[in-house]
């Protein structure tokens, strides 16, 4: 019997040309006796009739057609077929990709071999798929790896940083680090002002000190034309220039010209006493704003320091030896995070709350996750808080209790508004995205801080919740420009199951 | 004989207090200008309907502000301001008086010789647009900035502007 008989028997007896799947019965050397729809379809072979082509020509590496029967062959020897082969075809010059199922057909009689039978599947869009993952797979993986060195570098930088800026800080203000830090920013911006007023005073004398003729041999006309401009911003200052942020920079600046100014002044023609009151009011108001942009940059330092921690903790969470669940109180989970965030607290100028210290739930759970957790909320509080009135620094306020069986631990703060939409939508929660208000005054984030704690709640069976509202309800309607720019109370609330007493 | 009027500037930019603000103090310093900050789009449409201004200079990357019309372009492109890119959207707003981007019209004294398009796009990025709007001033926005750039592209408008009254 030859191959040609078999197929018109087998195409008989199980009528595989209406199977849904690629079937096809080829002679040893790969020319096609028969073949269904599908596989003609797939090879774009005539719809009907002979079929006057070798499944080989369609091999895209003609030389692995040896092998695939090879390994057909042994399988046969073994009891079984050749199946889920994936062979890379090239069909009309494009590549593609078919999984082949496929066994010998032999005479029933002599058994010599008179042809193959197989199904051939098209898999070229999972198969470009699963290898396009498995290569950012391996890009995760790698990055994964070497994040955590990357980031370690990353705030050893920082931590330099911040040092050079404390060591800065200290000479400008001529005191102890955490005396000028006790000071408030807004203290420091009124003597910031009170030094631009004394230099307003001091251009103004000098100006005044002597008849034109006289002045223009010490300056030129330009130059005391430019310290005249600047006399009226530096009285009003603050009417100026709106926001301190601006007008820290802006006098920093300022000064500095006026001090080059000063020192340019041909000796002897001036009197020494104004020359050198301008130039000590100069002086004054750029180191006061220096110390005031060094102040704000330290923070802003120690802030990226708590978000690259918090980042290189997440990113490397899925990296590291697991760690197994255990008991733990809420008092030292919280303890923990306060602890981490006391320097970042401190230089922010916000105080830390705590009320319903004596809670003594327990949960359970995975330290390392429900510490992250804790820490990238209440980051989040004092990152997020505005101050209330100038005598006394901004707080937020950690409360600790036990509610339908679970233990909660709930973040208070006032100041940056969260969009009611952007709660109900669960936008929030979503990696990487930002609240509409967060970024207001520079603050800095990932977007990973809510995404990660509602993560970590959620598998420890239990559930984070955000709120947001106005902090005097009816001062402005939702569509007014001001509504958000009014101060919010803002309250997240860490839910998980509250464990029982021991 | 009546003191000359400053001439009038806006910045539409939302980081001018954060890593521009070095930029603000020579011109307030300057007292040469009647300056104005928006720090959205919201705020932008504000201050361009209240009064004329000599020079515009606009960021790309702007967060919306509170008008409904502007928070929906920036709630379509999932709530970021790389991708939406309301500062060309307000230009088109303005310039191409394009209404299908906002429903409200746009004051009719601005015309591109006063716009000034400052961002951190390249040129190449957003050239098709500054084209098709006529704005011929630009100025990336990179690390080293001099203190004095926003002086610069504000003298830069008002000579251009002089240059083509003549």
């Amino acid at each position: 019997m030859d191959a040609r008989q078999l197929a018109t028997d087998l195409i008989a007896h199980y009528n595989f040309l209406d199977l849904p799947i690629g079937v096809y019965v080829v002679a040893p050397d790969g020319r096609f006796l028969a073949c269904n729809r599908p596989v003609r379809e797939l090879l774009h072979l005539p719809r009907d009739g002979d079929v006057n082509a070798t499944l080989a020509q369609f091999y895209a590496d003609p030389k692995s057609r040896a092998e695939i029967l090879q390994k057909a062959n042994d399988a046969e020897a073994r009891g079984g077929y050749l199946e889920k082969e994936i062979i890379p075809f090239r069909v009309d010059g494009r590549e593609i990709f078919v999984e082949d199922y496929c066994k010998p057909l032999r005479d029933p009689r002599t058994r010599d071999l008179v042809g193959y039978i197989g199904c051939l599947v098209d898999i070229t869009a999972e198969h470009i798929a699963e290898k396009r993952e498995s290569k950012l797979q391996h890009q995760v993986e790698e990055l994964t790896f070497d994040i955590g060195r990357v980031l370690h570098a990353n705030t050893s930088t920082l931590l330099m940083a911040q040092q050079t800026l404390d060591g800065v800080a200290e000479a400008l203000s001529q005191r102890a680090l955490r005396d000028t830090m006790a000071i408030p920013l807004d203290e420091l911006d009124d003597q910031l002002i009170k030094h631009a007023e004394q230099l307003a005073s001091a251009l103004e004398k000098l100006l005044q000190s002597s008849d034109p003729e006289r002045r223009l041999k010490a300056l030129s006309e330009t130059q005391w034309e430019n310290l005249a401009t600047k006399i009226e911003p530096l009285r009003a200052v603050r009417d100026f220039i709106p926001g301190m942020e601006m007008r820290v920079p802006a006098l920093r600046s300022t000064a500095h010209q006026i001090t080059l100014t000063c020192l340019e002044i041909a000796p002897g023609i001036l009197s020494k006493e104004l020359t050198r009151e301008a130039l000590r009011a100069s002086t004054q108001v750029e180191s006061s704003a220096c110390l005031i942009d060094v102040l704000m940059t330290r923070t802003a330092i120690i802030q990226m320091d708590a978000t690259l921690r918090s980042l290189r903790d997440f990113i490397t969470s899925e990296v590291r030896t697991h760690e197994p669940a255990k008991r733990m109180a809420v008092k030292s989970l919280v303890e923990h995070s306060i602890k981490q965030m006391a320097e970042f607290a401190k230089s922010s100028r916000v105080a830390i709350v705590w009320r319903e210290r004596d809670f003594e739930g327990a949960v359970e759970g995975i330290e390392r996750d429900l510490a992250r957790a804790l820490t990238n909320l209440l980051h989040n509080a004092i990152k997020y808080s505005w101050r209330r009135d100038r005598a006394k620094a901004p707080w937020v306020t950690i409360r600790t209790y036990a509610r339908d069986e679970m233990a909660c631990i709930e973040f208070e703060n006032w100041g940056v508004p969260i969009a009611p939409e952007e709660i109900e939508q669960g936008l929030i929660f979503q990696l990487g995205y930002r609240g509409k208000w967060s970024k207001d005054r520079g603050r800095l984030g990932t977007g990973i801080g809510l995404t990660d704690a509602k993560r970590a709640a959620q598998a420890h069976h239990g559930d984070l919740q955000v709120a947001s509202r106005p902090s005097v309800s009816g001062a402005h309607q939702p569509e007014h420009a001001e509504y958000f720019h009014q101060p919010f109370i803002t309250t997240v609330t860490f839910c998980l199951p509250l464990l029982g007493r021991r | 004989m009546a003191a000359k009027s400053k001439p009038r500037v806006l910045w539409i930019e939302d980081s001018a207090r954060l890593e521009l603000r070095n930029l603000v103090g020579p011109l307030f310093f300057s007292s040469k200008y009647d300056f104005n900050l928006a720090e959205d789009v919201t705020s932008a449409m504000r201050f361009l309907r209240d009064k004329e201004y000599d020079a515009v200079i606009v960021d790309i990357r702007l967060p919306p502000g509170i008008d409904p019309q502007w928070s929906q372009w920036y709630r379509q492109t999932g709530f970021d301001k790389v991708h939406a890119q309301l500062g060309l959207k307000l230009l088109r707003w303005l310039l191409a008086k394009d209404d299908t981007i906002h429903p409200d019209a746009p004051p009719a004294w601005i015309d591109a010789h006063r716009v000034a398009v400052f961002t951190v796009e390249s040129k190449q990025e957003i050239q098709n647009h500054l084209d098709e709007l006529g704005i011929q001033i630009f100025q990336q926005k990179s690390a080293g900035l001099r203190d004095t750039t926003l002086l610069e592209l504000i003298d830069q408008i008002l000579e251009r502007r002089v240059e083509t009254a003549q």
